[in-house]
């Protein structure tokens, strides 16, 4: 049951404001740096692909005028992007994550080209320490920003039993039950195919900046990894482990649980460790379906062939957990 | 895989392991190459010996239901998927011998295994 109307609200400003404000970036630094160092700047911005095709390169007033439409497209996009998951923390701390890491890498790139161009009366060639300077820089940001982002607020706390009509295990007072599952996704195995396919496409025809091609080819390697899957449901809660992702764990407890049921067939399939506005899991589309229904409004969900085990297990640890709880308050 | 476990039960633990399997097996939970989870995830979430599951596991072995291998995910066999349908057409031949025994057609029979079918739905025990 929702004790709070609005359980994302903690740390939600915090969390716009880095999600909104870093594109700002995008557009100051390289309108600062041009102030700064502009006397001694070449008379043409030979930056980027314009180093390879100068007569082409713009003033630096007209190159400060290509960052405006980024800025104002990224600021729209986000803001846009932290409202319609208002009431999702964990996707808001990764919005940040994501603003403040590209936006301080395309800043760093303009300023390293900037600054390789100080003194210089033509095109330069860009530094061999650019590109790991970039990569430090955005991975830094990327870090300053999940730590800025705070922590998470707390799920609500189920206390009512499991309602009627939901698979329940009939557990004796002295038994333990566990339940364990390993799956592959033929679904996340193809979709990391895919992008890390786009990466390399990216990276050998299309594009000189690294970092759409690194997004894209992590974004792959995060989809290839989440292929395989462990669900474990014991007396802690219902633990999802990713093997191949080193093991990473995600447990949900029971106290964040209102009851589990099951459905013959998910309406979508994939799903991962973020998930949708609904609910996040591993679904495949064939089999039926473990879904927890948890306090923060969103749903667990996991393919099983025993999903009617896996959720009679978890309703009837709900029942004695809670029946024990309530005795206890009595008492 | 839903193992159950009674400390209090007189049933040695490695046995009830090994009847959960067999359980699971039976009603078409795991089928064959189905992964076991490792006996040591099991022994840490039932608070039971890692010997106690490995024993049970070696009951599952020798029976041919279960295939295991040093340094691998011990896996249901084929074996285990033919086990299966024979003792459900054997369940299947005692009910029907009994449904015959109380002079019930086979309207009324069938009838009262989806009713059964029905009702196992909402209530699962181990």
């Amino acid at each position: 049951m929702n004790h709070s109307p609005d359980p994302a609200r903690p740390g939600r400003l915090r969390r716009l404001i880095l999600t909104a404000a870093p594109p700002l970036l995008i557009l100051v630094v390289p309108l600062l740096l041009t102030a700064v160092y502009g006397g001694r700047l070449p008379e043409r911005a030979y930056v980027g692909s314009w180093a390879r095709f100068p007569e082409y390169a713009p003033t630096w007033e007209r190159w400060i005028g290509t960052h405006a439409y980024p800025f104002a497209i990224f600021t729209v996009w986000y803001a846009a992007l932290f409202a319609r998951y208002w009431r999702w923390p964990e996707l808001q701390r990764w919005m940040a994550v994501i603003s403040l890491a590209l936006s301080v890498s395309t800043a760093a790139s303009s300023a390293v080209s900037l600054a390789t161009l100080i003194d210089a009366s033509g095109p330069v060639p860009e530094p061999a320490w650019a590109t790991p300077a970039e990569v430090l820089a955005t991975l830094l940001a990327g870090a300053a920003a999940w730590l800025l982002a705070g922590p998470l607020p707390a799920a609500p706390v189920a206390h009512a039993t499991p309602p009627a009509g939901v698979p329940v295990l009939a557990l004796a007072p002295g038994q333990r039950a566990m339940y364990a599952v390993s799956t592959w996704s033929g679904r996340k195995l193809l979709q990391g195919a895919l992008f890390l396919a786009a990466a390399w496409l990216g990276a050998f025809n299309f594009s000189d900046a690294w970092q759409g091609t690194a997004l894209l080819a992590l974004t792959g390697g995060l989809e290839l990894l989440q292929a395989r899957t462990l669900l474990q449901i014991d007396d802690r809660g219902v633990e999802l482990t990713l093997p191949l992702l080193g093991r990473l764990r995600r447990l949900v407890p029971y106290a964040t649980v209102r009851f589990a049921a099951v459905v013959p067939r998910a309406s979508s399939s994939g799903l991962g460790l973020l998930g949708g506005r609904r609910g996040w899991g591993y679904v495949s589309g064939r089999l039926p379906v473990l879904v927890l229904k948890l306090t923060d409004g969103r749903d667990f969900l996991y393919s099983t062939r025993d999903a009617e085990s896996a959720a009679a297990l978890v309703n009837a640890t709900l029942s004695r957990v809670r029946e024990e709880a309530s005795g206890a308050d009595r008492r | 895989m839903l193992i159950v476990v009674d400390p209090s039960s007189t049933q040695p633990l490695a046995d009830q392991v090994a009847s959960s399997v067999r359980a699971a097996v039976a009603r078409g939970a795991a089928s064959p190459g189905d992964r076991l989870p490792s006996a040591r995830a099991v022994a840490a979430a039932l608070g039971i010996n890692l010997h106690t599951v490995l024993r049970g596991y070696q009951q599952l072995r020798d029976e041919g239901l279960v295939e295991l291998r040093r340094g691998r995910a011990a896996t249901i066999t084929a074996l285990a998927g033919e086990a299966r349908r024979a003792r459900l057409r054997e369940a299947a031949e005692e009910f029907v011998k009994a449904a015959r025994h109380l002079g019930a057609s086979g309207e009324e029979s069938l009838t009262a295994v989806r009713d059964a079918l029905t009702a196992g739905r909402h209530e699962t025990s181990p």
